[in-house]
């Protein structure tokens, strides 16, 4: 079971336990971070872009990489940065304990 | 024991206690109950969480929201290439919502840009300034059929000048609306309005190749899909798509939306005194009248709560009973501003999650906020039922609202 360690909009930080095999954007919602069930939500299926986290730098290399449709739809935020993904395309493995997470500004 | 004359129409792989009959376009249920939603809600008590209806042609009904939740977004099994009932045979085809994926992304990405929130919360002025000059149109008559008036006038000025279409035509762009969507339209019919609609959607772009201004149709002339620019084709296919979008769906739910409001006048004190909670306003309008019908093609057989569907079968998610499942919202035909943990999937879920949600959202808390502070009290004429459609969208026609004036 990792723990996130996450970052709201805010400033504020907290623990996250979650479960593996749940995709990161589940657990932050599982989690109460309320932030990222926004509105425009798609429900997970990388065809909205509102999921989008900045994943601690030195953590980012841990991640699955990238893929094309997810790359387009991060193009379309102002802050990306070179540590940016969108939760929803994150599949959670034990691996991935201690994660540092910070919920990205709204489109 | 099934009508056997039902049970006749249903293919063998349907149980009989799977067969219940729907009527997609005109349900009975909705004019017993004088409530498209209430009377659709209905078909939680009387049917199987999914079942099969072998009215217009047959087709598959999901009932409740955690189920749609599912099927939606579950592209390996189901298909947006067919989204009619009933079925019609035509080549035309709506970019992006008939894609399924890889494709559809692409597609999908050329509208984003134009309706993502940022580009929505710019249009907020614009769209303020729309909802007042409507309002100055009819406030000193003290009487309006709201519908047509206002419902539709609003989102569909707005959606005509976002486009570049010229506002002469407005009269003529809803009149294709209403033959499209009417339920006594055949199929065939209804493929020769398709038509229409494109033949339509396609001179607009042809003015714009040659003419450029700064509206949606020149943009999307602009606009690349795998590095290349879109084909004509593409363009009025998603032109087509844009027009059926565009000039209906706010125009009916806010038809809905003040249909009640008009009688409730509680309500109509809150949202005066506490303009604040317009957006959960907004939410619970949605989620208590959503209209949308959707319908997916199955592709691959599938098993889904105990009902075997089968390839090149339709299953239909009937997104009103997503808001109105009591599983979901406890007590679901009463509008609560307040209900907590609401639910609703009246844009849909999944990839193709309807793209202009934000623009609707935003046009039903404006012309909220404007009418409720310039028209604070008012009410339904006297004696006049509103009409109902029902079908792949619902409708309310002919809503006569009236309120004091300064003069009265």
């Amino acid at each position: 079971m990792p723990t996130l360690d996450v970052t709201t909009r805010n400033g504020e930080r907290r623990q996250v336990n979650a479960q593996s095999g749940l995709t990161l954007k589940q657990a932050l919602m599982d989690g109460g971070v309320s932030e990222i069930s926004a509105l425009t939500s798609c429900g997970g299926f990388c065809s909205c872009g509102t999921c989008h986290v900045f994943i601690g730098a030195s953590d980012f290399a841990r991640l699955p990489p990238l893929k094309a449709d997810e790359d387009g739809l991060l193009d379309f935020h102002d802050l990306r940065s070179p540590f940016s993904r969108l939760s929803c395309q994150i599949t959670l493995t034990d691996s991935l304990d201690g994660l540092r997470v910070t919920i990205a500004p709204p489109l | 024991m099934i009508d056997p004359e039902l049970r006749k129409l249903a293919p063998d792989h349907v149980r009989d206690d799977q067969i219940v009959a729907y009527d997609y376009v005109s349900d009975p249920r909705i004019a017993k109950v004088g409530d498209v939603q209430l009377g659709m809600h209905l078909l939680h008590e009387e049917a199987p969480d999914v079942f099969y209806s072998p009215l217009n042609g047959g087709f598959w009904v999901i009932t409740r929201l955690d189920i749609m939740s599912k099927v939606l977004p579950d592209t390996e099994h189901f298909s947006n290439k067919e989204l009619v009932i009933p079925r019609i045979v035509s080549d035309n085809v709506m970019i992006p919502l008939n894609l399924d994926p890889p494709e559809h992304l692409q597609y999908r990405m050329v509208l984003m840009r134009h309706f993502e929130p940022k580009a929505i919360r710019a249009m907020e002025p614009f769209i303020r300034e729309w909802a007042n000059r409507l309002i100055d149109k009819v406030i000193d008559r003290g009487a309006c059929e709201f519908a047509e008036e206002i419902g539709a006038a609003f989102p569909v000025s707005v959606f005509m000048e976002l486009m570049g279409y010229p506002l002469e035509q407005f009269e003529e762009f809803r009149k294709i609306v209403h033959a499209f969507f009417a339920p006594e339209t055949t199929p065939e019919e209804r493929v020769r309005v398709q038509d229409k609609i494109i033949e339509t959607v396609a001179v607009y772009f042809e003015q714009r190749r040659k003419e450029p201004r700064d509206d949606l149709v020149s943009k999307l002339l602009q606009e690349k899909v795998w590095d290349r620019p879109l084909t004509t084709d593409e363009l009025n296919s998603i032109g087509f798509l844009l027009f059926l979008a565009g000039l209906d769906t706010v125009a009916n739910t806010l038809s809905f939306t003040f249909n009640y409001l008009a009688q409730d006048q509680k309500m109509q004190d809150r949202l005066v005194a506490n303009p604040e909670i317009i957006p959960a306003f907004v939410e619970e309008a949605l989620r208590r009248f959503s209209i949308v019908q959707q319908p997916r093609l199955v592709k691959k057989d599938v098993e889904i709560n105990g009902a075997l569907m089968k390839a090149g079968e339709l299953v239909v998610c009937s997104l009103p009973l997503a808001g109105m499942d009591d599983h979901r919202n406890p007590m679901p035909e009463v509008f609560d501003v307040d209900r907590k943990d609401r639910a609703h999937l009246a844009f849909s879920i999944g990839p193709h999650t309807c793209i202009g949600n934000q623009l609707a959202r935003l046009e039903m808390r404006i012309l909220t906020e404007e009418w409720t502070r310039r028209i604070p009290r008012f009410s339904r004429a006297p004696g006049r039922e509103p009409e109902r459609r029902s079908g792949g969208v619902a409708a309310l026609a002919k809503l006569y609202l009236e309120w004091p004036t300064a003069r009265h």
